[in-house]
């Protein structure tokens, strides 16, 4: 019983504390949050194969696309803007190493809002 | 046994402020005060006429080498416009007839992305999806005579940029903010002679900091009036160093406007510093604002932060529903209040506990009012506030327009800061104007709750009445159990009664863990974890279904 609780207790602590990110992420299956302005992982690895879930978490709609684009949220989402909560799953079959950029706050320069997704290099 | 609680108290430690970590993360350049600009200073004496050069907007700028001026004649433009080249001006030819118009289908009326130096002026942009005028990674900006209405996230808008102005602008109908400076450390930037009404925050400036002006403008109408915020979604928290001065704040708390979550939980407040520090606000006229006419927060978001070092001085503050000034808790040390012209305060007294010269009561703040913020978050959450239809908001009437129009001197946004800011000391107050009357009347509340939203006082009651009453019975009882006992010393009976009495919260839980008291394990343990669980429970449901987490 006093497990129970103190687990429960534990637990929404943890939940009202939340935690901080790390600029890089890497997995299988990552997900990367895009805030105003910015994304959550700046450097993003996934093993050919794995995913990338790219999910709204701003007040200003967001996306990610290739600066070479060879891929895009909007493939697979539909549209260029994503909203707080939409989200945009990609699967990486090729390997390569991808800048990609919000079309709104970003560019292919790698300013602003922009990432780097490494796929087949590592997670393997 | 011992072991558990010390862990319950540890996690309550916490819960009530020891989070820490901001966001780790690198801004631009530009954000951290680089001087640099990739801007020429001066006009190249090239102008492209749109439509006459070029039909559309965006095919000038594409056109335009850094330093020219587009110049665009009487029209609404149904595009969006993207900048990239530095130093270039948008003049529109009339503030009211040039208008780019988003339709409700497209983001920005204009942005501008990583162009040092570029100015937008005399023109209008209305019902854009994102925002009506935007500046993101840039050293050097200035916006001049804008009109901003019915965009879906902020009318004029500046991020992660450095060395900017805003000016005798006009921004109605935005959910977030009519006026919005972002993430930036030193903004080094001013907001003067502006209107902005009729959104969810008159200004908002998320983790804004350093030699950033809020001045000699006009915030009425709006769901809440000017606050300056700490958010983690962006880089840079807290925001510190913000000086909101002469400006004339009336009638926010408006339930007509568009607002977010976030807004919405800021309703009825003129002024509100949330979880910032070193802010000077002085010489405001604050007036009719059913919450509080300046208040003090902390702000709750994945990191918990407590206000320190604010000054607020020498406002007069009238008609307030809860209170005229705030300092809401948990707060940080330094906080002060002094001068100001006033009828109420929360916690009472504040001037004279809190002041800022002298002695200082440390740490005197009261919960109830940032508890029941907690409640609008829940209304958010569960669809409970208001629905607006954007499209049906009103809008305002023709704007001053730019002195000499098309012919005033071109000048790229160069030294924008050095060259316009203001003398803070010598800004006055604004005058009553002359149909503003005081007609908001103090309302009632409990020990800060307000009875102005239902779920306000829910969570109000239970996220810091609670917890008092809790505190309440576990000092009588205990004091009860100490008085009956036969087994302790008058010593120890004295000394148990002085911890318990002198130690808030943490006393009371020693004697029940440490003091051999005679009450059962079992029912110190319902009495202490048991309100516990209730207060962290709603707590955590309130964050959970208000979005905080």
């Amino acid at each position: 019983m006093r497990r129970a609780f103190l687990a429960v207790v534990g637990a929404l602590l943890i939940v009202s504390c939340g935690g901080d990110e790390g600029d890089t992420a890497s997995g299988d299956d990552v997900v990367v949050q895009m805030f105003d302005n910015r994304y959550q992982f700046t450097e993003v690895t996934v093993p050919v194969g794995g995913t990338v879930t790219f999910v709204g978490a701003g007040r200003n709609p967001h996306n990610a696309v290739s600066a070479d684009e060879s891929w895009s949220t909007e493939d697979v989402f539909g549209s260029p803007e994503q909203h707080e909560g939409d989200k945009a799953t990609l699967t990486f079959d090729q390997p390569g190493e991808y800048v990609f950029f919000c079309t709104f706050h970003g560019n292919a320069g790698g300013d602003g809002m922009a990432g780097t997704l490494i796929v087949g290099s590592t997670g393997e | 046994m011992k072991r558990g609680w010390l862990l319950l108290l540890a996690g309550t430690a916490l819960t009530l402020g020891a989070c820490a970590g901001p966001p780790e993360g690198e801004p631009s350049p530009s954000a951290v005060g680089d001087p640099a600009t990739d801007s020429p200073s001066e006009w190249t004496g090239e102008t492209l006429q749109v439509p006459q050069g070029y039909p559309t907007i965006q095919s000038a700028v594409d056109a335009a080498n850094p330093g020219d001026m587009i110049l665009i004649d009487r029209g609404t433009y149904h595009e969006e416009v993207q900048v990239t080249t530095p130093g270039v001006t948008l003049r529109g030819v009339d503030r009211n007839q040039v208008v780019i118009d988003g339709e409700f289908q497209r983001p920005n009326g204009v942005s501008v992305l990583f162009a040092d130096g570029v100015v937008v002026e005399n023109m209008t942009a209305i019902n854009n999806t994102s925002n009506g005028f935007f500046w993101s990674g840039v050293r050097g900006y200035r916006g001049s005579y804008l009109t901003a209405v019915n965009n879906g996230v902020y009318g004029i808008y500046a991020f992660d940029s450095g060395d900017g102005l805003f000016e005798h602008s006009y921004a109605s109908g935005s959910p977030d903010a009519g006026f919005y400076i972002g993430q930036c450390d030193p903004c080094q930037a001013t907001i003067t002679d502006s209107i902005s009404e009729w959104n969810g925050l008159g200004y908002s400036g998320t983790n804004a900091s350093s030699e950033l002006n809020i001045v000699d403008s006009v915030f009425r109408h709006n769901v809440a009036g000017i606050a300056p915020n700490t958010l983690d979604g962006e880089l840079l928290p807290p925001f510190h160093n913000v000086n909101v001065v002469g400006n004339l704040v009336h009638d926010n708390g408006n339930i007509d406007a568009p607002a977010l979550a976030f807004e919405w939980a800021a309703q009825g407040n003129g002024i509100l510093l949330a979880g910032g520090g070193d802010s000077y606000v002085a010489r405001n006229l604050v007036v009719n604002h059913p919450q509080s006419g300046i208040a003090i927060f902390p702000m709750l978001d994945a990191n918990f932060y407590m206000s320190y070092d604010h000054q607020v001085v020498g406002n007069v503050v009238e008609g307030s529903g809860l209170a005229d000034l705030t300092l809401g808790g948990p707060s940080d040390s330094g906080n002060c209040f002094e001068d100001n012209e006033f009828s109420s305060t929360l916690p009472a007294g504040l001037e004279v506990k809190q002041p800022c010269e002298g002695l200082r009561l440390p740490a005197l703040f009261e919960i109830g009012s940032t508890s029941a913020q907690l409640g609008r978050l829940f209304e958010s959450g569960l669809d409970q506030q208001p629905e607006v239809d954007m499209a049906a908001l009103p809008h305002p009437g023709p704007q001053p327009n730019m002195p000499e129009g098309a012919s005033a001197p071109v000048t790229p946004a160069v030294n924008v800061f050095a060259s316009t800011r203001p003398d803070i000391d010598a800004i006055a107050m604004p005058q009553m104007p002359s149909d503003l009357e005081v007609t908001q009347q103090k309302g009632i509340n409990i020990m800060g709750v307000s009875f102005a939203s239902a779920a306000g006082v829910f969570f109000g009651l239970y996220a810091y009445v609670l917890p008092l009453v809790l505190y309440t019975s576990w000092v009588v009882l205990a004091l009860w159990d100490l008085a009956k006992r036969d087994d302790l010393t008058r010593g120890k009976t004295i000394a148990w009664m002085a911890v318990i009495l002198i130690i808030p919260f943490l006393g009371v839980i020693a004697y029940y863990i440490f003091g051999r008291s005679t009450i059962p394990v079992w029912q110190r343990w319902v009495l202490l974890a048991g309100g516990m669980l209730v207060y962290v429970l709603f707590l955590g449901l309130g964050m959970v279904i208000g979005g905080i987490v």
